[in-house]
């Protein structure tokens, strides 16, 4: 595969324009609704005592994911040595880059004194998780740069062992971000080992998903070609990967569903709870699984470049909604303080918590989301990342 | 530039150094000069009579409110309480509710300090989990992480005029952070009884009993070796240092 | 050595700014010390005059404490709180029992140096 000639998208189209600007406005809003939320407090969110982190991290957790699945092209191509993705590498690896950007970004502006962040870099407390991530997040996001840095060199010597540092790193970093709810033995239902692999597959899946939206939407709007029969390929990982998570929620579900005394509880998430019930099986199952396979695994929508896209944008969903499930859901159970017996207080004791979104919240998700997009597009404008056309040389 | 003009530069700029860290060096000898601070010897806790602890009575949970200038919000969901009281019941028919107070353990294995991400939440010498309030960045880790429920956050600044009232001697709220009880560490550290425990006595149930656990001497270790004692979620591990009697 | 030699020059041009407005601010003061009850206004460097008692000394030396009352406030912060050290004179509480008013004093400065701090937020001390 020598001799891959990449350019600068030429950017100067009044619909490049219009999508940046129009993205801009709605990263602008997303800022207006942090400043809002600084200045009057997480009163005017929709989280209470009890659900103390709303979707702003719901956002946060699923763009720190899909950045580290963003990666996979790119590890796949110099690691796993599958040449057939080295054209598209680059991008994917600056497209980790910009996600990890905006989850943290969200995650920054949701901490209830934002002007406090140096703090943080200041004071480390190292049995925290949290603590952990940072360094995970701002190592993968150098290592990021270090290997876009070797591929732009077309430097032999540096990209496969930085890529493998990246691969590996990015492995540690789910299992990090999983974790921080995986490990709090104070809430029985989440405290699981399995959250971290759940993560990982989930960051699998989301990655991948965004990836081939965002590289077929790169070269369609370019007018660039994209070979068919690599978004093919990608669209088989992504089936592999969506099954493997299905069955570490069906697997993880049932362990909880055999286990009595909080039977209750799973009824809770998966039949009486709402909303959790409805986007559990209508977001996380339906959307997120059981729809996607089936087009991805039919002869005909299998190999429809419309059809798969449907499906994966799907796939992006279904991912959320199981993120909401498990990073909402699980805090709006009650805290058994005594196992067995029935409590009453005026302090969410003994009850299920609501926890209704505000406009706020969404706007700081979907703009900082939106800052992504902008990054991403004046990035493909201002560096030679996308290759003029991929065609792949022999058949698969 | 010749080297006696860069001697005679690096001299002055140490000797300006050096004045500028003597008054430092002054504070830091200063501290400590008449008191000694938090000691290692001491464990502060409470013991909590259920049976002594009357329905409906709420006292420690109003002078909570008011030696720590609790702001009333108004709404439930974002309203703070130290310490509440809830009614625990067997789930059996007929079974009688029983009424006791509930409020911050503080763990001996605090999960909110392991959790916390610039050590904000830290275990003091003599046992008590605090949050320094300046260094909080508003995570909310810890009370995601805590089994008790007893933290919350500050959802909003409270109204100044109203929160000027009050003991001045206690800070106000600042939102964004995160707190919990704190055993009015400020009361114990002059050698006084929490506002809990000594609203109990007046309201004549006595139920609070507050102590240094490692003092032999003390009621409240007295209570914990000879009495049947227990604690919440002592499964969990955490240790707590607030003993319930008669749970 | 460009640069520590013009940093030099500004540390002299500083220090004489600050001898001038010194005595000039001398005079002011003592032209304000003349009327008033037991509060006197004072004017001292460049800053707007601020309200501070006739009589008494500051906890530390006022040269001091013009420069450093950050620094003793910081580690009182930790010292107190994270190590249960109370010092009750050098305490944030007690500086309100001279200073009775941070508008006329803390704010004043601040305004003027451009000192943006949060700790009123929290800490009760009469406007
Ligand atoms: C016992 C009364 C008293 C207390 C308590 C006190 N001060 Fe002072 N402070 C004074 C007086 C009097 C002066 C003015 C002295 C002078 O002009 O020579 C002063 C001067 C100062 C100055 C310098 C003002 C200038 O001249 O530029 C600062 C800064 C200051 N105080 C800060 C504080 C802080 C911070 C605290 C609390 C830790 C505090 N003071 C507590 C009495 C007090
Ligand atoms: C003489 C003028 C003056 C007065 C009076 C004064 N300050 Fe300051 N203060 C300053 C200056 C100047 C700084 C900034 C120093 C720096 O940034 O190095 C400062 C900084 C501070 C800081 C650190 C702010 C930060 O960003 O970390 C605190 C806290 C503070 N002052 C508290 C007080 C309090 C409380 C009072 C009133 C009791 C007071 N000051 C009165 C001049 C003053
Ligand atoms: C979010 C609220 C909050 C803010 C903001 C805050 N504090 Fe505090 N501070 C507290 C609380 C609460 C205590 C009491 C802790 C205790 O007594 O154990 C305290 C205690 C202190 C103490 C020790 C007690 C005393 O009286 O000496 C000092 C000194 C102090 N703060 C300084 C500061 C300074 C300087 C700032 C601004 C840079 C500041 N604080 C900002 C909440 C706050």
């Amino acid at each position: 595969m020598g001799g891959i000639v990449f350019n600068r998208i030429e950017g100067r189209s009044t619909g490049f324009w219009a999508l940046l600007i129009g993205l801009g406005v709605v990263a602008a809003i997303g800022l207006w609704a942090a400043y809002v939320m600084d200045h009057y407090g997480h009163a005017i969110t929709g989280m209470n005592r009890q659900v103390v982190w709303g979707i702003p991290h719901v956002f946060a957790f699923f763009l720190i994911l899909a950045s580290a699945g963003a990666l996979n092209v790119a590890s796949l191509s110099s690691v796993f040595d599958q040449s057939v993705y080295k054209p598209i590498a680059r991008l994917s690896s600056f497209l980790a880059i910009v996600v990890m950007a905006g989850g943290l970004s969200i995650l920054v502006l949701d901490l209830g004194r934002p002007d406090r962040l140096v703090l943080t870099f200041q004071y480390f407390n190292f049995t925290s998780i949290f603590s952990l991530n940072i360094f995970l997040y701002t190592g993968f996001w150098a290592l990021c740069f270090l290997y876009l840095w070797a591929m732009f060199e077309d430097s032999k010597r540096w990209t496969r062992p930085v890529g493998i540092v990246a691969f590996a790193w990015r492995i540690i970093l789910t299992t990090g971000t999983g974790s921080i709810l995986g490990f709090i033995y104070a809430r029985e239902m989440i405290h699981s080992a399995l959250l971290a692999p759940i993560f990982i597959v989930l960051s699998l899946i989301v990655g991948v998903a965004i990836f081939i939206l965002v590289t077929l939407a790169t070269f369609r709007l370019s007018g660039r070609f994209l070979d068919d029969r690599l978004v093919i390929k990608m669209k088989d990982l992504l089936a592999w990967f969506v099954m493997a998570g299905l069955y570490l929620v069906v697997i993880d579900n049932l362990t909880r569903l055999y286990y009595p005394a909080r039977q209750d509880v799973v009824e809770f998430l998966v039949r009486s709870g709402d909303p959790y019930a409805p986007v559990f099986w209508l977001g996380q199952i339906l959307l997120g699984a059981a729809i996607p396979l089936f087009l991805f695994f039919h002869p005909k929508t299998g190999q429809s470049i419309r059809w798969i896209a449907i499906a994966t944008g799907m796939v992006i969903v279904g991912a959320f909604a199981q993120l909401y499930v498990t990073v909402i859901g699980f805090q709006a159970l009650p805290l058994e303080l005594f196992p067995g017996m029935e409590v009453k207080s005026t302090f969410y004791d003994g009850r299920f918590a609501t926890y209704t979104s505000t406009l706020y919240e969404w706007a700081l998700g979907v703009g900082m989301t939106a800052m992504v997009g902008v990054l991403y597009l004046l990035g493909i404008k201002l560096f030679r990342m996308v290759p003029r056309e991929v065609r792949m040389e022999k058949a698969l | 530039m010749d080297t006696d003009r860069r001697t005679f530069l690096a001299l002055g700029a140490s000797c300006l150094a050096a004045g500028m860290m003597a008054p430092v060096i002054r504070v830091f000898a200063s501290a400590g000069a008449d008191a000694q601070g938090a000691s290692a010897a001491r464990r502060w806790g409470m013991v909590i009579d259920v049976n002594k602890c009357a329905d409906g009575c709420t006292a420690c949970v109003e002078a909570c409110a008011k030696e720590n200038k609790s702001p009333n919000f108004g709404e439930e969901r974002i309203n703070i309480q130290w310490i509440r009281k809830a009614e625990v019941k067997a789930k059996v028919p007929g079974a009688q509710a029983r009424s006791l107070p509930l409020l911050c353990n503080h763990c001996e294995n605090p999960p909110c300090a392991y959790v916390c991400p610039t050590g904000a939440t830290f275990k003091r010498d003599d046992g008590i989990v605090l949050v320094d309030k300046h260094r909080c960045i508003g995570c909310r880790y810890c009370i995601i992480s805590c089994p008790y429920n007893a933290r919350s956050l500050v959802f909003k600044q409270p109204d100044e005029v109203e929160a000027m009232g009050g003991n001045p001697d206690v800070p106000r709220r600042g939102k964004g952070v995160v707190e919990s009880c704190d055993f009015c560490v400020r009361r114990v550290d002059a050698g006084r009884q929490p506002a809990c425990v000594e609203a109990c006595a007046k309201a004549g149930h006595r139920a609070l009993v507050f102590g240094d656990l490692r003092d032999p001497g003390s009621e409240a270790a007295r209570l914990v070796a000879t009495s049947r004692t227990q604690t919440i979620r002592g499964d969990l591990g955490t240790q707590p240092k607030v003993h319930y009697m008669g749970l | 050595m460009q640069n520590a030699n013009g940093k030099l020059q500004i540390v002299k041009s500083k220090a004489l700014v600050v001898a001038v407005a010194g005595l000039l601010a001398m005079g002011i003061a003592g032209a304000w010390a003349a009327g008033g009850g037991d509060v006197r206004e004072k004017k001292q460097g460049l800053h707007p005059p601020i309200v501070v008692p006739k009589e008494g000394q500051c906890v530390r030396p006022t040269e001091w404490m013009r420069r450093n009352h950050m620094d003793l406030l910081q580690h009182h912060k930790v010292d107190t709180v994270r190590k249960g050290v109370r010092v009750k004179k050098e305490s944030f509480d007690n500086c309100r029992t001279c200073h009775t008013k941070r508008g006329e004093f803390c704010d004043r400065c601040h305004a003027y140096a451009a000192v943006k701090m949060d700790c009123f937020d929290c800490h009760n001390y009469p406007k």
